[in-house]
């Protein structure tokens, strides 16, 4: 594991420990790697409320692109539409998992290489709080565990 | 000699109930052992819909149309490439679902994954190319302007809007279904979303048996 990795490791480690968004807990963040020539990406990732209070995410950001944002693809007739999510609220106790195909952080413009395996910063900001850092690992193929939302 | 000719006329007239009934034994047997059309999820059944002739451009620059599908399966998708979710996800499994299904003796070397483009605005041949080549090196990729791309999909039921999100952006909404496309050029299934490799195995190998036992 590089040293790059390792301190990236005990950031994230504290980050479920920061003050704001306080009791969220960000795991097992990962990006598909946009094939060449799309400037659109999607990332993933696990939402845990550990707390005693209510959280509401209210925006995501990343210094690592232009613009992120939280997207929801819904299906309707076997129509696919991907909608802004403005907030996200979860109960304590309540975990949301961002899975292809349904809820995901939609991110737009890269600002550097995305390679397998690099790490990219998504800042996670919830009422009246600074934002909480969590880390989304760049992925070729979605890791063996995930499905899709309803899929298999 | 008119009770020989009598005896052969009898024995030629046995001669054929007999082929008859043996064939019919035969055929009652082997349509035993194949599916019965309301037990294939999904098939459209009995009158999968003709594809209509179409031209696109592909990812080379070339015509693609009716005849680049004519004797092999197609497992057929609608996308763009600036989608960051459905389609990369999509593709990625329809990628992951060929890998098998190019040990299946209905799929084998000759079939293909096709990825139409509803997005002409911004993905051209060039893009395409590279789209296409990142997911599965022998998918087919086109695209055509508006009107074209409608007639097509049109006869296929297909739905696509574009969709404002401020300002220059915009993104697509459509469907996201895989179509089956049979070697005779008949939409024959398709596949709702969201999609898995395993899912879409399954129904390539039960669909495709009821097709080429019956069609």
């Amino acid at each position: 594991m590089s040293p790059r990795r390792i301190v990236l490791g005990v950031l994230l480690a504290m980050s479920a420990a920061a003050d704001a968004c306080e009791g969220l807990v960000a795991r097992d963040g990962w990006i598909r790697q946009p094939p060449p020539g799309s400037s659109h990406a999607a990332g993933y990732l696990s939402l845990h409320n550990e707390g005693e209070q209510t959280i509401t995410i209210e925006s995501v950001a990343s210094p690592d692109f232009e613009t992120a944002m939280l997207h929801e693809t819904r299906y309707s007739d076997g129509r696919a539409q991907m909608r802004h999510v403005h907030s996200l609220e979860l109960a304590p106790g309540k975990r949301i998992e961002a899975r292809p195909g349904g809820l995901h952080v939609m991110l737009m413009r890269p600002r550097v290489e995305l390679a397998t395996d690099a790490l990219v910063e998504l800042d996670i900001t919830c009422a009246a709080g600074t934002p909480l850092a969590a880390w989304l690992s760049v992925r070729r193929t979605a890791p063996p565990a995930t499905a899709t939302t309803t899929g298999e | 000699m008119k009770p020989l000719r009598r005896f052969l006329r009898l024995a030629v007239a046995m001669g054929v109930i007999l082929t008859a009934f043996a064939g019919g034994i035969w055929l009652s047997a082997r349509h035993a052992d194949a599916p019965v059309a309301s037990s294939v999820d999904g098939l459209l059944w009995p009158d999968p819909p003709a594809l209509q002739p179409f031209t696109l451009t592909d990812a080379a620059g070339e015509p693609f149309g009716l005849e680049r599908l004519r004797g092999r399966w197609t497992l057929l998708f609608f996308g763009f490439t600036h989608c960051p979710d459905v389609c990369p996800t999509t593709l990625a499994e329809l990628a992951a679902a060929q890998t098998t299904l190019r040990d299946h003796p209905r799929y084998g070397e000759r079939g293909r994954i096709a990825f139409v483009s509803v997005d002409p605005e911004r993905d051209d041949a060039a893009t395409l190319r590279a789209y296409a080549d990142f997911f599965a090196p022998d998918m087919i990729a086109a695209t055509a302007p508006e009107d074209t791309l409608r007639r097509l999909t049109r006869a296929l039921g297909v739905v696509f809007m574009k969709v404002p999100q401020g300002g220059d952006a915009y993104t697509m909404d459509h469907s996201a279904g895989i179509f089956f496309i049979s070697p005779d050029l008949h939409l024959v299934s398709v596949l709702t979303p969201p999609h898995s490799r395993g899912q879409i195995v399954k129904r390539f190998d039960a669909v495709s048996a009821f097709i080429e036992e019956r069609g």
